[in-house]
C-alpha cells in the first residue's frame, strides 16, 4: 500500500522533536550485545541455486510487473519487491530461517527493559552519490511514508537522533529481543532527492538507473547494479509488464519469478533453465462482513475443511496453490496488546453491513487471478442454493448469508484506492484478498491489517476467527542453469548472490 | 364592422380554410404512407430475423456436432471425465473455456448424465453444479433452439442455445452451447438503425437501444404475474415468439422478440409540417392584413369621400364637385353622382323658375284681387258722387263729406297694400355684417316677455358674413318671431346660437341656429312652410319664411328645418363667412 502524506511526515518529525525535548531521562546505555556475525549465504539453507564457478559477466533479471519509481523504497508488487530488496537497506536483516543479521545498522543495544533500542549505523555506509548515511537520514526516510500509521503499527513511541550514526528508538512496550520489524521493507532507508526520481539507497555497489523524464544512457525501465569492487557480474533489472513470461524466457534472460502455472509448466522441461519453487509466501483469505457481524452477536460460524480448501486450491485457481495450512501469523497476536490504530477517528466496525443497493458482491483485487478464481468459485457454490452441495453447505456455515439468500451474488474486481476504500468501510458482502503468509512481526502485520480493514474489530474479535483463510500460494523462480546463484529472503523474496544485497553479507 | 375589417376577415377566412384543408390532407397522406412503409419494413425485418435465428441455430448445431466428435476422440478428456484422473482435472475444467473461445461460442457447458456440470466455458468455476433442467427443457423444444438464462461470475446473460450429446463409455455427456444475446446481438439483427429490436423474456428485458432491465418477479403473495413492458404506442411493432428454457423455474416459457419502428420520424415530420403551416399561416395573415389595408384604402376611402360629398347635397347646395379621374367603378359612381347632382341642379333651377312663375301668377292674381277689393269701394263712392253730382249737385259736398271716409279708407288700404308688396323683395346692399351684433339687436328688440326664456349661445371671434344688415335683421326677426309665436301659452324657451363650421378644404360658414320649445310642426306643415302666403297664424301673411328663404338664397346661404310636433322646431341658417373677424362680444349669452 502506497501511503505518502506530508501530514504524517510532519507528525512523526514532531514526535521526534517532542522526544528530544520532553522525553523521559535518557536511560544509561547498556553494554552492546554480541553481534550476529555475517552468515555466508552459501552455507545457509536459504540457498536456492548455488553460485556458479565462472563469472557470467552480466545477469539479466526480468521483472514481470510495472515498477513505479514513486513507490520506492516501499514495494507494492512482486517486481518492485525483488528490485527494491537489492537497492535499499533496512537496519536489520532477517534471513529465511528467521535469524537476525546486521543491515544498515552494524550493532544495536537495548535499555529500559527493552523499551529503548539504540542502533549504530554501519561505518562507511553511504548513499550511491557518496553522501554518508546518518541517523537523521533514517528518521527522515521513515517519515517519508505514512509515518503516523507506521509508528502506531510498529509500536514506536518516539525517535531520538543521538549522533550521526546512532539512533534511539523508544517503544510503547518492552521488547526482550531486537524488534524484527526493522527488517521490514516499510522501514527501508532511502534519501529522496527530488520527487518522482529514484531515491538514493545505501546498498553497496554502484547503481545506475534511468530517471523518469531524463535522458540518461540507461533506459528508465532498466536498473543496473554494479558490484562494489568492480569484480563480479553486473545485474540488470529489466521490466516486461504485460509481456508473456514465456516469451521473456525465450529472450534469454537469466532470472524470472512467476506464479503463473502455465509458465512454470513451460519452463520445467527446458534444459537451459531451472525452476525452483519459493516458499508459500501468500495466503488468500475471505473477509466477510456477515461473519464478523455473526461473531459480534455471539455466533460461532464454522470454518472450512481441509478437503474443501484443497479442492479450491486444486480446481478454482490456476496457480501453484494449496489449501491453507496453519500456522498463520494472525493466530499469534494475543500478546500484541492494542491492535486497532488509536489515531484513527473512524469506527472500529462499519455501522451497517454490505451495500444496501445493487447485487451482493464478492470483491477481489483487480488483476489478481488467484483471488478472482476463488471469488468466482464462491459465487459458483453460492448458486447451489436449491440443491446444496457439501461444499456449499460448508461455505454457508462459514459465511452467513452466502448460500440460500435471495438476490444475485456476483464477483467483482476493484482496483487500488477503490478497493482500499471499500475494505476500510466494509461496504461489500465479502472480500477475497491476499495477505503475506510470512511476516517478521505478527503484531506489526496485525495492526496494519486492522488499520486497513477496520470493521474486523480486532480488539473485540480474534483475528483467527474473523479471517477465513482459503489457499496459500507460492511463486517459482526460473533461472538460467549455471549462470546465477540465488537465495531466498525471509519473506520469500529472491536474492541474487552476485548482488551484494543486505550489506554484502552473502558475497 | 368596417369594410377594411370585413375585407381582412374575408381574406383570412378564405386563405385559412384552404391552408388548413391542405395541411390536414398533407399530414394525413404522409402519416398513411409512412405508417404503411414502416409496417412493411418491420414485418420484413421480423422475417429476416427469423431466418437469422435459424441460421444461428444451425451454426451452433454444427459447432456442437463438431465438438461432440472431438470429445469422443479426446483421450485426455475421456480420462478426466470417466476415470476422474486427477492429473487431467485441470484440463477438464479448462476444456469448455478453451473450446468456447476457439469456436466462437459465448456459452458452453458439458454435463454428465446426472446433470452435473463438469466443464463450463462461460463460468469456469461453476463446475460440479447440478443443472439438468436446461438440457431437459431444450429436448422438448421443437427444433431444439431456445433462449436460456446463463450466468458468469460477473452477472447473468441471455443466450441462444441448443444441446447435443456425446457418448463415452457407458455415460452420455450433454453439451449445451450457444451465443450470447446481448445488445450487440440485437443491434446486428436490426440492420437498420431506424428499427429497434427488444427482447422480453421472463423477468427481464433487453433492447438494442441499450435498455437493459429486470422485470420484477411475480408477486409471491398475490401470485399476480407482472406484465412485461408493453410495446410503445408511438411505434409500429411486430413480434416473434421464441422458446425460453427457464431452468430456474424448470419450465418452458416464451420470449418475445419485438421489432419496432418508432414513429418519432413521423412525429418530427408532422411537427415540421405544422411548423411550416403555421409559418405560412402567419405570413399569409400578414400579407392579408397588408393587402386588406391596401385594398380597403383603395376602395373604402373614395367611397367615404363620396359619402361625405353626398351628405352635403341639398336643393340649396347642389354645387358639390364629384369629378374623378378614376376609371374604375368608383370613378363611374362618382361621375354618376356628379351627373345626378347636375340634373338636380337643373331640376332645382327649373323648379325655382316654375315656382317663381307660379308665385308671380299667384301674386298677380292676389294683387288683382286686392286692388279690385281696394278699388271697389272707391269706385262705388265715385259712382255715388257722380250720381249725386248729376242728380243732386247740391248735396255733393255733403255726400262727399259723408263718403270721404270711405275713400280715405280705400286709399289707405291700397297704400298699405302697396307697402306690403314692396316688402316682398327688398333691395340688397351687401357688406360685412357682425352676425352676433345683429342677433343681440333682434333679441334686444323683443324685450322681456313674461314666461319666455331667451337664450343666446354666441361663438367668440366669429367671422363676419357678407350680407345686408337690414336683410340679415329681417331674416333673424322672422325666425325669432316665429319661434316666439310657436310657444304655447306664450311660455317656453327660445335659443339663438352661432358657430363657425366648415372643413379645411371648403369656405367657412357661420351657422345660426334658432330653436324653440314650442308646438312644432307636422310633416305636412313642414312641407308647406316655405310656400308664399302659407301660414298657421291667425294674423299671419304667409310670406315670412318664404321671404327668408328667398333672401338667404340671394345671400348664398342655406336654411334647414328640423321639427317635431309638440316638442319644438329648429331652424339652421348657414351663411358664407367673410375674411373679417368680428370682435368677441361681451358676455356669451343673454336671456
Amino acid at each position: 500500500m502506497h501511503l505518502l502524506t506530508s501530514m504524517r511526515l510532519a507528525s512523526i518529525v514532531a514526535a521526534a522533536a517532542v522526544a528530544l525535548t520532553c522525553a523521559r531521562p535518557p536511560v544509561p546505555e547498556p553494554a552492546p550485545p554480541s553481534l550476529p556475525g555475517p552468515v555466508p549465504a552459501s552455507a545457509t539453507a536459504c540457498e536456492l541455486l548455488s553460485q556458479p564457478r565462472e563469472d557470467p559477466g552480466e545477469i539479466t533479471v526480468a521483472l514481470l510487473d510495472e515498477v513505479d519509481v514513486g513507490h520506492a523504497p516501499w514495494p507494492q508488487n512482486d517486481g518492485e519487491r525483488l528490485l527494491f530488496r537489492h537497492l535499499y537497506e533496512t537496519l536489520l536483516r532477517v534471513d529465511c530461517q528467521d535469524s537476525v543479521h546486521p543491515g544498515l545498522a552494524e550493532s544495536w543495544s537495548s535499555a529500559g527493559d527493552g523499551r529503548l533500542w539504540r542502533f549504530t549505523l554501519r561505518e562507511g555506509a553511504s548513499f550511491w552519490d557518496g553522501v554518508p548515511v546518518t541517523a537523521d537520514h533514517v528518521v527522515a526516510s521513515w517519515a517519508g511514508g505514512a509515518a503516523e500509521e507506521l509508528a502506531s503499527a510498529a509500536g514506536i513511541d518516539s525517535l531520538k537522533v543521538e549522533s550521526a550514526r546512532r539512533l534511539a528508538v523508544y517503544l510503547d512496550r518492552a521488547r526482550p529481543e531486537v524488534p524484527r520489524l526493522f527488517a521490514d521493507p516499510e522501514f527501508a532507508v532511502a534519501r529522496r532527492v527530488e520527487p518522482w526520481y529514484w531515491p538514493y539507497g545505501s546498498a553497496p555497489g554502484h547503481v545506475e538507473m534511468g530517471e523518469v523524464g531524463g535522458e540518461d544512457r540507461v533506459d528508465h525501465r532498466e536498473v543496473r547494479l554494479h558490484p562494489p569492487d568492480a569484480e563480479g557480474p553486473v545485474v540488470r533489472f529489466l521490466q516486461f509488464p504485460g509481456v508473456d513470461p514465456r516469451d521473456v524466457l525465450r529472450g534469454g534472460y537469466d532470472v524470472l519469478v512467476t506464479g503463473d502455472q502455465s509458465v512454470i509448466e513451460y519452463a520445467a522441461p527446458q534444459p537451459t533453465h531451472s525452476s525452483v519453487p519459493l516458499p508459500w509466501d501468500r495466503s488468500y483469505v475471505l473477509l466477510s462482513t456477515t461473519r464478523v457481524r455473526e461473531l459480534r452477536m455471539g455466533g460461532e460460524p464454522g470454518g472450512l475443511s481441509n478437503d474443501l480448501l484443497d479442492a479450491l486450491a486444486r480446481d478454482a485457481v490456476r496457480s501453484d496453490a494449496r489449501g491453507h495450512r496453519p500456522p498463520s501469523w494472525w493466530e499469534d497476536t494475543a500478546t500484541c496488546g492494542e491492535l486497532s490504530p488509536a489515531s484513527s477517528g473512524l469506527p472500529r466496525i462499519a455501522p451497517g453491513a454490505y451495500r444496501t443497493s445493487g447485487p451482493r458482491r464478492i470483491v477481489y483485487p483487480l488483476g489478481d487471478h488467484v483471488a478472482r478464481g476463488l471469488s468466482q468459485r464462491i459465487v459458483g457454490l453460492a448458486a447451489e442454493r436449491a440443491r446444496r452441495s457439501e461444499e456449499a453447505g460448508a461455505l454457508a456455515a462459514a459465511v452467513p448469508g452466502l448460500v440460500g439468500e435471495d438476490g444475485t451474488l456476483l464477483a467483482a474486481g476493484l482496483a487500488g484506492d477503490e478497493l482500499d476504500a471499500s475494505l476500510r468501510y466494509g461496504d461489500e458482502f465479502a472480500y477475497v484478498v491476499p495477505l503475506p503468509r510470512i511476516v517478521v512481526d505478527p503484531c506489526f502485520a496485525a495492526r496494519k491489517l486492522a488499520s486497513r480493514v477496520e470493521w474486523l474489530a480486532p480488539q473485540e474479535l480474534d483475528l483467527a476467527s474473523t479471517l477465513v483463510p482459503l489457499v496459500d500460494t507460492r511463486r517459482h523462480v526460473v533461472a538460467a542453469s549455471g549462470r546465477v546463484g540465488l537465495y531466498v529472503d525471509w519473506d520469500g523474496t529472491v536474492l541474487i548472490s552476485a548482488a551484494p544485497a543486505g550489506g554484502g553479507s552473502r558475497q | 364592422m368596417s369594410f377594411r375589417v370585413r375585407l381582412l376577415f374575408a381574406f383570412l377566412f378564405l386563405i385559412f380554410v384552404a391552408m388548413i384543408v391542405f395541411a390536414f390532407a398533407v399530414r394525413r397522406e404522409v402519416a398513411s404512407r409512412l405508417t404503411a412503409q414502416y409496417e412493411r419494413r418491420v414485418n420484413s425485418l421480423v422475417t429476416v430475423i427469423e431466418e437469422d435465428l435459424e441460421g444461428e441455430g444451425e451454426v451452433i448445431a454444427t459447432t456442437l456436432a463438431g465438438l461432440s466428435d472431438a470429445l469422443a476422440n479426446d483421450n485426455r478428456f475421456r480420462r478426466a471425465a470417466l476415470d476422474l484422473a486427477a492429473a487431467d482435472r485441470r484440463y477438464l475444467l479448462d476444456y469448455a473455456g478453451i473450446v468456447m473461445r476457439l469456436t466462437g461460442l459465448s456459452m458452453l457447458q458439458i454435463q454428465d448424465e446426472t446433470g452435473r456440470i463438469i466443464s463450463s466455458g462461460h463460468f469456469r468455476n461453476e463446475y460440479d453444479r447440478l443443472e439438468p433442467e436446461l438440457p431437459q427443457l431444450l429436448a422438448t423444444v421443437p427444433g431444439g433452439l431456445a433462449l436460456a438464462r446463463a450466468r458468469t461470475p460477473e452477472g447473468p446473460f441471455i443466450a441462444l442455445v441448443r444441446a447435443d450429446s456425446v457418448r463415452m463409455g457407458r455415460q452420455r455427456f450433454t453439451i449445451v452451447g450457444g451465443k450470447a444475446v446481448g445488445r450487440g446481438f440485437l443491434v446486428r439483427l436490426e440492420r437498420d438503425e431506424e428499427l429497434h429490436v427488444t427482447l422480453t423474456y421472463p423477468d427481464g428485458v433487453l433492447s438494442s437501444t441499450g435498455l437493459v432491465g429486470t422485470i420484477p418477479a411475480a408477486d409471491t403473495e398475490s401470485g399476480t404475474p407482472v406484465e412485461p413492458p408493453a410495446t410503445p404506442e408511438d411505434s409500429i411493432a411486430s413480434e416473434l415468439n421464441i422458446p425460453f428454457a427457464d431452468a430456474e423455474r424448470n419450465e418452458l416459457a416464451e420470449a418475445r422478440l419485438v421489432v419496432t419502428h418508432p414513429l418519432s420520424e413521423l412525429r418530427a415530420l408532422r411537427r415540421r409540417i405544422d411548423l411550416w403551416f403555421l409559418t405560412a399561416l402567419g405570413a399569409t395573415a400578414a400579407v392579408a392584413f397588408v393587402l386588406a389595408n391596401w385594398l380597403a384604402g383603395r376602395i373604402s376611402r373614395p367611397l367615404a369621400e363620396l359619402a361625405r360629398k353626398t351628405s352635403r347635397i341639398d336643393l340649396d347646395r347642389l354645387d358639390i364637385d364629384f369629378g374623378s379621374r378614376r376609371n374604375d367603378e368608383i370613378g363611374a359612381l362618382s361621375r354618376l353622382l356628379g351627373a345626378m347632382t347636375e340634373r338636380l341642379r337643373t331640376g332645382a333651377a327649373r323648379l325655382r323658375e316654375a315656382e317663381r312663375r307660379a308665385t308671380l301668377g299667384e301674386l298677380a292674381r292676389q294683387v288683382n284681387h286686392d286692388i279690385k277689393n281696394g278699388l271697389i269701394p272707391i269706385r262705388n263712392v265715385f259712382r255715388h258722387l257722380a250720381q249725386v253730382a248729376r242728380d243732386e249737385p247740391g248735396d255733393l259736398s255733403a255726400i262727399f263729406d259723408e263718403r270721404r271716409r270711405t275713400l280715405d279708407s280705400g286709399i289707405a288700404y291700397l297704400e298699405n297694400l302697396a307697402s306690403n308688396y314692396a316688402r316682398l323683395y327688398p333691395r340688397l346692399e351687401p357688406q360685412a355684417c357682425d352676425v352676433n351684433a345683429v342677433i343681440r339687436q333682434v333679441v334686444g328688440g323683443v324685450g322681456g316677455i313674461e314666461g319666455v326664456e331667451l337664450e343666446l349661445d354666441l361663438a367668440e371671434r366669429l367671422p363676419a358674413v357678407h350680407s345686408d344688415v337690414v336683410v340679415l335683421r329681417r331674416i333673424l326677426e322672422n325666425l325669432v318671431d316665429n319661434a316666439l309665436d310657436s310657444l304655447d301659452a306664450g311660455a317656453g324657451t327660445v335659443s339663438v346660437a352661432t358657430r363657425l363650421v366648415g372643413s379645411e378644404d371648403e369656405r367657412p360658414r357661420v351657422r345660426i341656429v334658432v330653436a324653440d320649445t314650442g308646438r312644432g310642426m307636422s310633416e305636412q306643415q313642414r312641407a308647406k312652410i316655405f310656400d308664399d302666403f302659407y301660414t298657421t297664424k291667425e294674423e299671419g301673411t304667409g310670406l315670412g319664411l318664404s321671404i327668408v328663404r328667398r333672401l338667404l338664397r340671394d345671400l348664398d346661404g342655406t336654411l334647414q328645418v328640423e321639427s317635431e310636433e309638440g316638442k319644438g322646431s329648429r331652424f339652421t341658417v348657414e351663411l358664407p363667412a367673410s375674411d373679417a373677424v368680428m370682435a368677441a362680444p361681451e358676455g356669451g349669452s343673454a336671456r
